[in-house]
């Protein structure tokens, strides 16, 4: 993969990247604290949920607002496959893929008219319809309690640890596959002149459409892990608040990059977390922090790298930052 | 018959709160584009700061109202100057900066106040009969002051020079500013009265239902339906839809099931963003 | 001293630069032309000296520097403009969107002059009143787009292409009103890409080619030149 980067700044954010996705597979090495491995854990799923949330939706500027909704309805297909007919984790992920894959696709051909307010107003709609369903039809979802008892997806913590950082990096490697190639640069065209695209012989629908179906269909896999990990769903997995957070963490990172939500979900993940000692002035600091951060860097924290990168090689060192 | 009387009375007593609501609303988003997320924050001030002014303060409750939503119309005013006029034009930062504020803002107040619910006492207390429906004062003085509020808002739209001008940037905004209309002191005023306007509400309804700091959530929500109802941007369209999604509602949680009285909306919101984009009118001002 | 001067105007889009060293000058009372083929720059110019556009370089006008200067602001020192796509307020009445052409006029009584004056200019407006000017045929917008900018009391008129798209009655009709608002002595910069109304029309040409001006004149020496002749006369 080294090969193919040909700027010294691609090879230093691969080589970034790189050495954090190394160091997440060490951790276990140097500590099995049972709240360490759960706060990376959480961070894992919320960089699965942002950067697959990214792949449409920041590519596109089309703001998905109801991204959870494929966390939720994945989760609820996991329980009830797992409980009722007991297949392995491993049937069951591809499985919730496909069926998130297809929603992507229906919602996305129900919606393909729409303009960036519009689009985020039914994506909130759709996910919100999932969540007031959840709670009617308690007799099969249990309402407000969810489902629990779902089988755990191995016996120990390391096990599980593994398990979600193997399908994190998965996702993550073929999402940076996925968008640098053609696929990304249309999608990126489409959300600075859909017309000229348009023009140029490209189905920009068709492409648009693909993108949610496979935002869905990952983010239904992480979903599905979600719901293992917790080895409980519930209508609190497609919340508002959580698609809400999904994007936010996405446009701190920087929208239409991979990387940056990805750095976004971490930053924000681990700030939550190692923030606990200010207690209650902690989700105060933490929203003031996303709005200062959006206010000053629209473009996300990647942004910054290029500066950083820069200042390093102008002190004669090398720089090693993300683009 | 009784029951299509208090469809009628309590549906249009929710259709007016819905109204004032997704007016304000509707208003920004015509006039500057802006899908102001944190629409709903400013009822949730409207609510605590009228407490604040009443219970703490001592101001009699009807100066509190008028000043809490003066004062959440400043603030309305501060978050566009600050914050949305650098990137107005950019969509995805006014949607995302908007609901990272009401995030904040809801944290705010969750440490100010507590989680626990909230009431102001009514307007006027006591309640009177009307043809066998109970119904307070309260609820009624809500829909007469709804009814001076949304006349006010018309006669300002059409009768004063900015209020005129407002129309005009709605319709076009390079034809407004080619007759030197200042655009950016309209989409300011145009903020204010957005968040006055659902201050009032917020003000009026917390008499009726405990303010809480997750009490944005749900005003945030009708907007949305009533506008898509009504059609993006059309402030008859968005009163007609607020009373009607009022009735609705009503309607379903007394003959149907309580249970669905939130589903209503979502449905109707689903099945117009999908089949009439457009609304019940068109797509401008008027 | 001109009343409106640009010197060396440069006006991007992102990367691309639209106009590249622009100058050019109006007198008191002049009425100038610019044209040029399509995509050439020249309604960017007019957005420019409106404020609707970001420009670098130097414009004045009655020796006063536009730098920083708003669009409101222009309108209020007597730059005003009936632009590209007439942007009328479709859903107000004719005569509402003529009121709104007098936004900044502080006088009643010049308020009252110019609305008489724009109803003799246009007496189909005056049958119209209370149309939405929505509704109205593509003529009669345009006649409302022009009335509507004579109603602050312009210094200086920018007309961007106001025969564009109109039947031949009714673009002789504009250009008959043109003549008229210049015999009253009011400055009037034209853009057009018809040569013909241009050169008949202005006294000034200037021709703006791929984002500079290629070429200037009078209409009677421009009208000569061979290579104009060919490529904007057909001729």
């Amino acid at each position: 993969m080294l090969a193919n980067l040909k700027t010294p700044a691609q090879r230093h954010t691969a080589i970034f990247y790189g050495l954090i996705m190394v160091g997440f597979y060490f951790v276990p090495v140097f500590s099995d604290n049972f709240y360490l491995l759960s706060v990376f854990t959480t961070a894992y799923f919320y960089i699965i949920f942002a950067t697959s949330w990214d792949v449409f939706a920041g590519y596109s500027h089309l703001m998905n607002f109801g991204h959870a909704l494929f966390i939720g309805i994945a989760g609820y297909l996991t329980a009830f496959v797992d409980l009722h007919l007991g297949l392995p984790p491993l049937l069951v992920l591809p499985m919730c893929a496909v069926v998130c894959g297809l929603l992507g696709m229906f919602i996305g051909y129900l919606t393909l008219r729409m303009q960036g307010p519009y689009f985020a107003i039914i994506t909130m709609a759709f996910a919100a319809v999932a969540y007031e369903s959840a709670i009617m039809f308690s007799e099969y979802t249990g309402g407000e309690e969810g489902i629990p008892g779902i089988h755990p997806l191995t016996d120990s913590l390391i096990g599980d640890y593994y398990f979600v950082l193997v399908v994190m990096s998965l996702i993550f490697l073929f999402l940076l596959w996925f968008t640098r190639g053609r696929w990304g640069l249309v999608l990126k065209a489409i959300s600075q002149n859909e017309d000229a695209v348009l023009a140029s012989g490209i189905n920009t629908a068709w492409v648009k459409i693909r993108a949610y179906s496979i935002s869905g269909a990952l983010c239904g896999i992480g979903g599905s892990v979600y719901a293992y990990s917790l080895t409980h769903v519930g209508p609190t997995s497609m919340e508002q608040v959580l698609s809400t957070t999904i994007l936010i963490m996405a446009m701190v990172g920087g929208m239409g990059t991979i990387t940056g939500p990805f750095l976004g979900a971490l930053i924000l993940v681990l700030f939550n977390e190692l923030s606990r000692d200010m207690e209650e002035y902690r989700l105060l600091i933490y929203t003031v922090m996303v709005v200062v951060i959006i206010f000053f860097a629209p473009r996300g924290i990647v942004s910054w790298g290029q500066p950083i990168a820069r200042a390093f090689k102008l002190g004669g060192k090398r720089g090693q930052a993300g683009s | 018959m009784e029951l299509i009387q208090e469809i009628i009375i309590f549906g249009t007593i929710k259709g007016c709160v819905y109204a004032l609501i997704a007016t304000g609303f509707t208003l920004i988003f015509a006039v500057a584009g802006i899908l102001n997320l944190a629409h709903g924050t400013f009822y949730m001030l409207g609510a605590y700061f009228t407490y604040t002014l009443f219970y703490v303060l001592g101001i009699p409750l009807p100066p509190a109202i008028l000043l809490a939503a003066v004062l959440v119309g400043a603030l309305g005013m501060l978050l566009d100057r600050v914050f949305l006029k650098p990137m107005r034009s950019s969509h995805t930062y006014v949607l995302v900066l908007t609901v990272a504020v009401a995030f904040a803002a809801q944290e705010i107040i969750l440490l100010t106040y507590g989680s626990q619910g909230m009431n102001i006492p009514n307007l006027i207390e006591g309640s009177v009969n009307l043809n066998g429906v109970v119904v307070s004062w309260h609820q009624l003085l809500i829909v007469a002051i709804t009814a001076v509020v949304l006349i006010m808002l018309w006669l300002v739209l059409t009768r004063t020079r900015y209020g005129v001008a407002t129309l005009a940037v709605s319709m076009d905004e390079d034809g407004a500013r080619l007759v030197g209309i200042e655009t950016e002191k309209v989409f300011n005023l145009s903020m204010f009265a957005s968040a006055f306007l659902a201050a009032v509400a917020g003000a009026l309804i917390s008499p009726i239902m405990s303010m809480t700091p997750e009490m944005w959530n749900m005003p945030l929500m009708k907007a949305f339906v009533v506008v898509v109802v009504g059609g993006i941007g059309s402030l008859t369209g968005s009163i007609m839809a607020a009373f009607f999604l009022g009735w609705l509602e009503t309607f379903t949680g007394f003959v149907i099931s309580p249970k669905l009285t939130e589903v209503v909306s979502l449905v109707l919101l689903t099945v117009f963003l999908v089949f009439r984009p457009s609304g019940i009118l068109g797509r401008r001002l008027h | 001293m001109p009343l409106l001067e640009i010197e060396n105007l440069v006006v991007r889009y992102g990367s691309a630069l639209v106009l590249d060293r622009v100058s050019l000058a109006i007198d008191n009372g002049e009425c100038v032309a610019v044209i040029g083929p399509n995509g050439a720059g020249k309604t960017t110019l007019l957005r420019s000296i409106s404020a609707l556009k970001d420009w670098e370089g130097k414009m004045s006008f009655q020796g006063r520097d536009l730098a920083g200067v708003s669009s409101s602001q222009t309108v209020a020192l007597g730059i005003v403009q009936a632009p590209e796509g007439r942007h009328l307020f479709p859903q107000l009445s004719v005569r509402e969107n003529l009121e709104l052409g007098a936004f900044l006029a502080k006088e009643k009584a010049q308020k009252d002059t110019n609305y008489e004056y724009v109803l003799e200019l246009f007496p189909r407006l005056g049958e119209r009143l209370r149309q939405m000017a929505g509704t109205l045929s593509g003529g009669e917008q345009q006649m409302l787009c022009v009335g509507r900018a004579l109603m602050s009391s312009p210094r200086i008129l920018l007309l961007d292409e106001p025969s564009f798209g109109l039947a031949p009655l009714i673009k002789e009709a504009i250009a008959n009103a043109v003549r008229q608002i210049r015999a009253k002595g009011t400055t009037i910069l034209l853009v057009e890409q018809d040569a013909h109304m241009a050169f008949e029309l202005a006294q000034r040409v200037y021709v703006l080619e791929e984002g500079h001006i290629s070429t200037t004149g009078t209409s009677k020496e421009l009208s000569e030149d061979p290579s104009i002749r060919s490529s904007y006369l057909g001729l």
